[in-house]
């Protein structure tokens, strides 16, 4: 297939993600699809998947839309999640728990789960979440805009994914990942010669 | 205003539920308008601290704990006569001070030198691995450290693409050294702000 993979969803209600798809391996917990969304559906639990479907470079992203929140739960997209059912992705999710729209940034290392700051409250249905990893420059996106950024060097490769937390009607939808735009890195003697052409 | 500190990890990572953040993370949330971000040290029990508007009360609490080293206000200016504390604070919690921090460094730039020995252990943790346990510290020669965790350090440098070279006794704080002289000349990010 190629990048950027996308997944909307759409389904039968109450089918797994992997069996909605099985380009779609699960790293921990349970999603399942409910009204054409993606549904958290692991009581207090973290839950994550990758998809597998292409090969993805080490600078990645991820987007998944708010399609819908309730008083718990959260969900967002995920990069660089492990290969298998380990718990290893960085993440950014959001939901409208305690009625204030949170939005948290984070990474879990084989199932260690640490926040990168403080939470982030605002987050409304149909925000759209972007998360990338481009080397060591970890960045949390809302609605294009940058929300959170930090340095982390703990996970270096993997594929893009989703992530959630426990069990509830809060779904996300439009599922889009890709890989990074190559970075121009000019040379000292590039520079040279692109300044005399210049 | 803002402010930077080494400070206890808290939380035992369960899930979101029970996080591992900074000790004083919910201290600065509670401060109207007051964030916190932070880079931590692999697995190990510290992390740098960026308190962003937090109130000089907040701050004042926060500093009195003797876990807590505050870095202070003006960050452009030189550490100078203060290098054996910092040196201490910093060795005091396994990072490397007494071969890294020089007096002439601005807080910036020691802030700018704790992010990049972090990610080192951050890698590490990717790796299943935690450097200062079974009594390693940064004073550790390298015969004495475990062979699963000499592997697990050359296998760290490899994946930054950096050498390493050492003796059986070349310590810890010298191999983070040598790593941080490898690290690229490029900007950090951290707590909204390049450094």
């Amino acid at each position: 297939m190629a990048l950027p993979a996308t997944d909307a969803f759409t389904d039968t209600n109450g089918v797994t993600l992997p069996t909605h798809n099985a380009n779609w391996v699960m790293n921990n917990g349970a999603f399942q699809i409910q009204s054409n969304t993606l549904q958290t559906n692991s009581a207090g639990a973290e839950i994550a998947g990758h998809w597998t479907g292409d090969t993805f470079a080490d600078n990645q992203y991820a987007k998944l839309t708010l399609a819908s929140a309730s008083a718990a739960g959260v969900i967002g997209p995920a990069v660089r999640c492990a290969a298998g059912a380990t718990a290893t992705y960085y993440g950014v999710y959001s939901g409208t728990v305690g009625g204030a729209g949170l939005t948290q940034f984070f990474k879990n290392v084989a199932g260690t789960w640490t926040q990168f700051g403080s939470n982030i409250f605002g987050a409304a249905v149909n925000d759209i979440y972007m998360i990338d990893a481009n080397g060591t420059t970890l960045t949390a996106y809302k609605n294009g805009s940058s929300i959170a950024t930090t340095t982390d060097s703990a996970i270096t490769s993997g594929s893009a994914g989703v992530t959630g937390f426990d069990s509830n009607t809060t779904r996300g939808d439009d599922w889009e990942a890709g890989n990074l735009a190559a970075a121009v890195v000019y040379q000292p003697y590039q520079m040279a010669v692109q300044m005399r052409m210049d | 205003m803002d402010r930077v500190y080494l400070m206890p990890t808290v939380g035992s990572g369960s899930s979101s539920q029970d996080p591992r953040k900074p000790k004083y993370a919910d201290l600065i949330d509670a401060v109207s308008g007051a964030r916190w971000d932070m880079v931590d040290y692999g697995r190990e029990p510290v992390m740098l601290v960026k308190a962003t508007a937090i109130d000089a009360s907040t701050h004042a609490t926060i500093a009195a704990d003797a876990e807590v080293s505050a870095l202070p206000l003006d960050l452009t200016q030189q550490i100078g006569a203060n290098l054996g504390l910092v040196q201490t604070a910093l060795e005091d919690r396994n990072i490397p001070g007494s071969n890294l921090v020089p007096a002439s460094w601005t807080y910036r730039q020691l802030v700018r030198g704790v992010i990049i020995v972090f990610q080192f252990t951050q890698r590490l943790d990717g790796q299943g691995v935690r450097l200062f346990t079974g009594g390693v510290t940064v004073g550790s020669q390298w015969s004495t450290v475990p062979t699963a965790t000499q592997t697990a350090l050359q296998d760290m440098a490899a994946s930054f693409g950096f050498g390493l070279t050492v003796t059986g006794t070349t310590t810890v704080r010298q191999i983070l050294r040598q790593l941080y002289d490898q690290w690229p000349v490029t900007f950090l990010v951290f707590g909204g702000e390049q450094w």
